[in-house]
């Protein structure tokens, strides 16, 4: 990662607010903490976030609320909400409201790490990023998969099956997901192919001494992680 | 209506019908005595009037003339098989009805009138009367007598009696049957409200009993009902909202906790301290899920998918059951298997019960979960199964077995009991052969079968990135 990413922290818990800085201070990234939406919206008035974090629950408002304001006002930062309100109907609400991604708590640091970089690996958040995950990385712009630093030459549906596993490492990439991005719409597909295809990302991955693992869900769908030391 | 008590309608019905034949029966006693009374009334006249004619013709007749009744006195005799005889001051009869040769009854000088019974006649006792006359210049006495049966005013009566009786007893039915279609429509709102009262379950409270249209009497009872239920139902929602306030403050200490043990260096200590914080963890989210249970409301509207739970579920404890060294899977056909259900509440108990197989199977061993359709969801593991003795109480709220000793406080299988029951399921638990637990959850199947699109594809409700 090049210049320092920075990171707004919208979150009146201070001492969660605090481990959430660390952990994202250990990540590399620029961490803004605020209090209240006031303090939020002072913060964003003056300086330029990659990323939001926001609960919803705040001192002086509802975090919704804070969120339709800056989106009618023309921000398209990526916004996390982080929130204890866990019901189907407030996920889809706050996603409804220009949220980009959803998390309830009480969470996984890690989960939570992963999904900011996940954010900032979008297309919308800047062009021709690095998905990295141990020493596999992954150039969106050149479509070039590395490992440790080596170019591997693999086709162009095993790029695409791992472009979508590190956009979502730690989280399940479901079946069906697979057979959207990579097949066109109707086309007839093995009942097997995508397994194929997995196991032959895997294999390569192995080969060239790939530090992460790709579990099989069955029935579900995929999982990429960086192999525990 | 419960066998045993005796319904009001037929308490009602059964007290209006015994005073309705008490009341005819009462007076129908009063219209016989009140007839008997007439009719001797009436025969003590007729007879007179008999006696009174003959004694007017007696008076008329000469000395020397012979004594014959003429024959329209005689006819009333013959039409009405009476008899007659005319007896001297002596007792000796001076002429008479044929056969009859001795007095009717014994001539009593000091009452001109006398009424007498004439017993062991071919045709029944006779009535009669024995009344002083005059016949040439001597005293004499003109005794005649009827039938009862035949004097004369009853049979008229008689046949209106009878007449009124026909007409009585279908009225005596009608009255009946009147009298038991007016109280039952009488208490058909209190069945409304019975019916009303029978859906107030143990968690809900918000059904009231109809007061419109109520008679007075019932209405305050079923205000004095509905105002009791307002108050419990004030008093369950405290309580119910107090343990959800409860468990939803305590996420945020437990957050808080959780984050902090998220930015500690890896230690040995590390781990068990993230596992301990997850075991409380998932306390204070069963605790929640308890009380979410209490305010499902279901209905026929309300379609789940076992295989989007089943998927949701896994894709959400993967990660975790990945790191802990086991490995999750879904078996089914891929096809959505539509029930009648909350999705969000079944999908908290199937998590609590994939939770808890993730704690007892063993490292490497992988936890299944099938769809079997219609309305079947099974999870397996392969961990040490549930001893026979133990399979009834392992759904007992707060039961802390060897197989809960991982960690949790037991509610989880509270939950996913209490969640069957409310979507009519059920629960069981099984040995698998090669060494595990198997459990099943069986929902009824659905009465109208949701129609699949055939070009719709399929996505995981949890996936939005």
């Amino acid at each position: 990662m090049g210049a320092q990413m920075r990171l707004l922290v919208v979150e009146d818990t201070r001492p969660l607010a605090e481990y959430v800085s660390v952990a994202c201070h250990a990540k590399g990234f620029v961490v803004d903490l605020a209090y209240s939406l006031s303090e939020a919206r002072a913060a964003v008035a003056g300086t330029f976030y990659e990323t939001i974090v926001l609960d919803l629950g705040l001192p002086d408002g509802d975090g919704l609320e804070w969120l339709q304001e800056i989106r009618r006002a023309g921000l398209h930062t990526p916004v996390l909400i982080l929130s204890a309100r866990d019901t189907p109907q407030t996920v889809v609400e706050g996603l409804d409201f220009g949220a980009d991604d959803y998390l309830t708590k009480p969470f996984e640091m890690e989960i939570l790490v992963a999904r900011i970089r996940a954010l900032l690996r979008r297309p919308s958040a800047s062009h021709g990023t690095v998905l990295t995950e141990g020493n596999v990385s992954f150039d969106t712009s050149a479509r070039e998969a590395r490992v440790g630093g080596d170019l591997i030459k693999i086709g162009r549906r095993e790029l695409d099956s791992l472009e979508l596993l590190l956009r979502r490492t730690g989280r399940v990439v479901p079946k069906e997901a697979f057979q959207d991005a990579i097949y066109p719409v109707g086309e007839e597909i093995a009942s097997n192919a995508i397994e194929v295809l997995i196991h032959r990302l895997r294999k390569r991955i192995r080969d060239r001494g790939g530090n992460v693992e790709i579990h099989t869900i069955r029935g579900v769908g995929y999982m990429l992680r960086e192999r525990p030391p | 209506m419960k066998s045993g008590a005796k319904s009001l309608w037929i308490q009602l019905g059964l007290a209006l019908v015994a005073s309705s034949l008490v009341a005819i029966a009462v007076a129908s006693v009063i219209l016989y005595v009140r007839f008997k009374a007439t009719n001797s009334t009436f025969s003590q006249h007729t007879l007179r009037n008999e006696t009174h004619i003959i004694g007017k013709y007696l008076r008329r007749v000469q000395d020397d003339a012979p004594l014959n009744l003429p024959p329209p006195l005689l006819e009333a005799f013959q039409e009405a098989s009476g008899k007659y005889a005319i007896v001297d001051e002596k007792g000796a009869v001076l002429t008479s009805s044929p056969g009859v040769t001795a007095p009717l009854s014994p001539i009593d000088p000091n009452h001109p009138q006398d009424y007498f019974v004439l017993e062991g006649q071919a045709g029944g006792p006779l009535y009669g009367l024995s009344s002083a006359a005059e016949l040439r210049g001597k005293r004499v006495w003109v005794q005649v007598a009827f039938v009862a049966s035949d004097i004369l005013f009853d049979s008229v009566l008689q046949d209106f009696l009878e007449d009124v009786a026909w007409i009585w007893i279908p009225f005596v039915g009608v009255l009946i049957l009147v009298n038991l279609a007016v109280t039952r429509i009488g208490l058909r709102r209190l069945r409304v409200a019975a019916r009303q009262a029978a859906k107030i379950g143990p968690t809900d409270f918000s059904v009231r009993l109809p007061e419109h249209g109520l008679p007075g009497e019932v209405l305050t009872l079923v205000s004095a009902i509905n105002m009791a239920l307002d108050r419990l139902q004030g008093e369950f929602n405290i309580q119910r909202g107090f343990i959800a306030d409860a468990a939803h403050e305590l996420r945020t200490p437990v957050s808080v906790l959780k984050a902090h043990v998220g930015i500690l260096p890896a230690s040995p200590d590390f781990d068990r301290l993230r596992n301990e914080v997850r075991t409380l963890e998932r306390l204070v989210n069963q605790l929640l899920d308890s009380a979410r249970i209490e305010t499902l409301h279901l209905n026929s509207h309300t379609k789940a998918d076992l295989t989007k739970i089943a998927k949701d579920v896994v894709s959400q404890l993967a990660p975790i059951a990945i790191e802990q060294d086991r490995s999750l899977e879904v078996i089914s056909n891929g096809a959505p298997v539509i029930i009648e259900g909350d999705e969000d509440a079944l999908f908290r108990a199937v998590r609590n019960i994939v939770e808890n197989a993730l704690q007892h199977t063993r490292p490497k061993t992988i936890v299944t979960v099938t769809i079997d359709p219609p309305s079947t969801l099974r999870v397996e593991d392969h961990g040490p199964g549930v001893p026979n003795d133990q399979r009834e109480l392992i759904f007992q709220r707060f039961w802390q077995g060897k197989r809960d000793r991982g960690g949790g406080a037991g509610l989880g299988m509270d939950i996913v009991r209490r969640t069957m029951a409310a979507h009519g399921g059920s629960i069981t638990v099984d040995d698998v052969p090669q060494g595990g637990a198997l459990f099943t959850l069986r929902f009824p199947i659905p009465t109208a079968p949701e129609t699949v699109h055939g070009g719709r594809k399929y996505r995981l409700g949890s996936e939005y990135a």
